[in-house]
């Protein structure tokens, strides 16, 4: 998803949208990498059933073949020799309302970028990079689903995608700072804001803040623990990047950017990313580039960072205090896209006493259905509660009563499907049942 | 010029085009965009590409495969025909002398290739799954193989047949770069993007020392 | 969407089961709320005072309120609010408020 190409930015509105700007953003979107892929799709449609949406529904239209299929056959008509020679015969198409109408509702609305697909497709291409190039061009046509656009805009806005004011996050921070030196009968400061060089800068998802704040104060307890110099930065800590999925490359380089800058203005040494997935993928793997720049720091997410303290010794923990059957969703971007795989394996497996695997697990699992930006798009809310229909029937097999996740996003699919589906488990971050088993001496 | 020389001599333009287009178009492609990474990575790009045309060509790397195993076998059937199909109208237009047991089972090759490519044919017009991304092309490239199957089949049975495996042979040439029979170059970039995407971000290939791990 | 009815009047709720309309908001639909989407027969004093602050800020901000705010107001400590909602503040008690839902990973 190498988003040096930046949505070209064309007039037009959403009732009259900017076809042929569209397409000129479409150009620059296909590098060699994404030409090389949309020219080598035979069509062989074996990649249906790694697909949730296809897997819960059986509609031919959920199958990824048919979503390469949308973007494929508007590159041919404009972007090859034969397709524009024999466009009937290639099965190239015009790109017109009713292209981006299906491109909207399939690439937008059956569609989590959960990369499922590209790791099973038999020839290799890069079935999530097609959707993205698809979501980039209707971004440049202002045609993002508002409610996803509304995400995203209030993210550029306001600096977090919930709209929190500095006030109210120092604010929220001052208050968990007192409960937890209450709690740990401290008067050192134990969620630090804008400390400067000091090891580690952390960014958080904004509903931590706003609505979950347990997990913030999960983190600041591990910490404290571990002996950690940290802090939060009082204006950039979002760690979340819906630019990622509306296709917008620009909102996406400036949100990151906001978090490198962050960074730097405080002298720290390490972007510690919270339990976000595509925020791992976002900032770990396209922010760079984005700014065509390798960071001159580290980019480490929270999970890897936490193995580390136990290898090291640097905070014990105490399996027999999380004595439910734990088992582990991966969130696709941080595993399958990310890479951060085994981690958060040897954590549950020192902080649980009864820690048991989902099939298929890892880079195989299949997504929750929250991703994509998926959640924030309550039109499409009936075909991802459906379509993680799949995951919840792995849950149910482990017969576990803790689903342990390392993204905030997917503790708020699952804790859907968890009421949907009648799961009976309670969703928990992995800082949350470490915080649980942590031996504070 | 004789009809047969002027067979010999189209054919020779038509792989010559063939080769030629294949080779502009991603050479083409090789210009879009920029080609250098700047993320840091976190496993191998080299390891990963050697895992991609590796283990991961193996049944088993993928749950899609081992889902649609008749499938997979009907492909890699078909395409084990093709090969066997183009040696043998080399060794023909060379003029090698070929021993009969080993036509026998060049003949046998390219006859299961022909059945698999029937197959997979019928697959994509029967299923409304099938159908729904297919397009005229994957219909035409299908026949136009299977008809060069066909009469390379033919020949080895009568060596007459020769004009007739000529014409199909630069039909099929011809058709190459225009239609989804290009993957045969473009599979190995995007499967060399494949490897370098997953082995840079450190996720294959310890996914195949993990296999027994993952899935159940 | 889906259509309801409380006390002869008719509401839509979205796919997600929020009021489409957040004016039409009152006790009934919350307490129709509390019992479709959260499993809550009754709501007690404490939700109440939850769903009112929740109601009072929306009205005058256009916002939901941050988790803190409504733990000052309530003086209910932040653990209590995760036992009333069991979906959490923004899909529990800011729905059972007729918020629209909250932007943001929720």
């Amino acid at each position: 998803m190498t988003g040096h190409n930046d949505a070209v930015p064309t007039g037009g509105t959403p009732d009259q949208p900017d076809l042929a700007g569209g397409l000129r953003t479409l150009r620059t979107v296909i590098d060699s990498r994404l030409a090389a892929s949309l020219n080598s799709c035979v069509h062989c449609g074996l990649c249906a059933e790694s697909c949730h949406y296809y897997l819960a529904t059986g509609d031919p239209k959920a199958q990824p073949a048919f979503k390469v299929g949308l973007v494929q056959s508007v590159f041919k008509r404009y972007q090859t020799i034969s397709g524009r020679l024999f466009p009937a015969l290639t099965g190239a198409r015009d790109f017109d309302r009713g292209t981006t109408d299906e491109w909207i509702d399939s690439l937008f609305g059956l569609c989590s970028m959960c990369s499922r697909c590209t790791l099973n497709c038999t020839v290799g291409l890069d079935i999530t990079r097609i959707v993205r190039a698809g979501r980039t061009t209707l971004a440049a046509m202002k045609l993002v689903p508002s409610e996803l656009q509304t995400t995203v805009d209030t993210g550029v806005q306001s600096g977090n995608n919930m709209g929190i004011s500095k006030q109210e996050w120092l604010d929220t921070a001052e208050w968990l700072n007192e409960e937890l030196q209450q709690e740990l009968a401290s008067d050192s400061i134990l969620l630090p804001i804008d400390r400067s060089e000091v090891n580690v800068l952390y960014a958080v998802n904004p509903r931590e803040v706003k609505f979950f704040p347990m997990s913030l104060m999960a983190a600041a307890r591990i910490f404290y623990a571990a002996g950690e110099s940290w802090t939060f930065s009082a204006d950039y800590y979002d760690v979340t990047n819906y630019g990622l999925f509306s296709g917008d490359n620009k909102a996406a380089a400036l949100m990151s950017g906001r978090l490198q800058d962050a960074l730097r203005k405080l002298k720290c040494r390490t972007l510690l990313l919270g339990e976000c997935g595509h925020g791992y993928a976002a900032n770990r793997w396209e922010a760079p580039e984005w700014f065509a720049a390798t960071p001159e720091f580290q980019i480490t997410s929270i999970v890897s960072l936490i193995a580390d303290y136990i290898k090291q010794g640097r905070i014990k923990l105490n399996p027999s205090r999380n004595t439910k059957r734990v088992t582990l969703h991966d969130p696709c971007n941080l595993v399958r896209m990310g890479g951060v795989i085994e981690d958060q394996r040897f954590i549950l497996n020192r902080a649980v006493t009864d820690f048991v695997e989902m099939y298929p697990n890892r880079e195989h699992n299949f997504c929750c259905g929250g991703g994509g930006g998926q959640l924030s798009m309550t039109r499409f809310a009936r075909r991802r509660i459906e379509a993680g229909k799949i995951k919840a029937e792995q849950i149910r097999k482990t017969g576990a009563k803790v689903v342990a996740t390392p993204c905030h996003n997917c503790v708020d699919q699952l804790s859907e499907l968890n009421k949907e589906y009648k799961l009976g488990v309670e969703i928990k971050t992995i800082a949350e049942i470490v915080s649980d088993a942590l031996i504070l001496t | 010029m004789t009809a047969a020389s002027a067979l010999h001599l189209g054919l020779a333009v038509a792989a010559i085009y063939a080769a030629v287009a294949l080779t502009f178009m991603v050479l083409r492609i090789s210009t879009l965009g920029r080609k250098s990474l700047f993320s840091r990575p976190a496993g191998s790009e080299s390891q990963g590409i050697r895992y991609a045309f590796t283990q991961g060509m193996m049944p088993s790397a993928k749950e899609s495969v081992r889902m649609h195993q008749p499938t997979f076998i009907a492909g890699l059937l078909y395409h084990t025909g093709v090969f066997a199909a183009a040696f043998n109208l080399l060794l023909a237009l060379l003029h090698v002398p070929i021993p009969p047991a080993m036509v026998l089972i060049i003949r046998v090759v390219m006859l299961v290739g022909f059945i698999s490519g029937i197959a997979l044919l019928i697959k994509r017009l029967a299923m409304p799954k099938m159908r729904i991304i297919s397009t005229p092309d994957d219909v035409i490239a299908n026949i136009i193989v299977d008809l060069f199957l066909a009469t390379s089949i033919a020949f080895t049975m009568s060596k007459t047949l020769e004009p007739w495996l000529l014409g199909i042979s630069i039909l099929l040439l011809l058709y190459i770069p225009i239609g989804k029979i290009r993957h045969c170059v473009f599979f190995f970039v995007t499967r060399l993007n494949f490897g370098r995407l997953f082995g840079r971000r450190g996720v294959l290939p310890h996914a195949a020392e993990r296999k027994q791990v993952n899935v159940r | 969407m889906a259509q309801i009815e409380i006390n002869g009047a008719k509401l839509e709720l979205n796919d997600e089961g929020f009021l489409t309309d957040p004016s039409q908001w009152n006790k009934e639909v919350a307490a129709f709320l509390a019992k479709a989407e959260e499993g809550l027969e009754t709501l007690t004093d404490e939700h109440w005072s939850v769903i009112n602050f929740i109601r009072e800020h929306y009205l005058q901000n256009n916002l939901a309120p941050m988790v803190r705010s409504i733990c000052k107001t309530t003086g209910l400590p932040l653990r209590r609010i995760y036992e009333l909602f069991p979906s959490g503040p923004a899909k529990g008690a800011c729905k059972l408020a007729g918020l629209p839902k909250p932007d943001g990973c929720v």
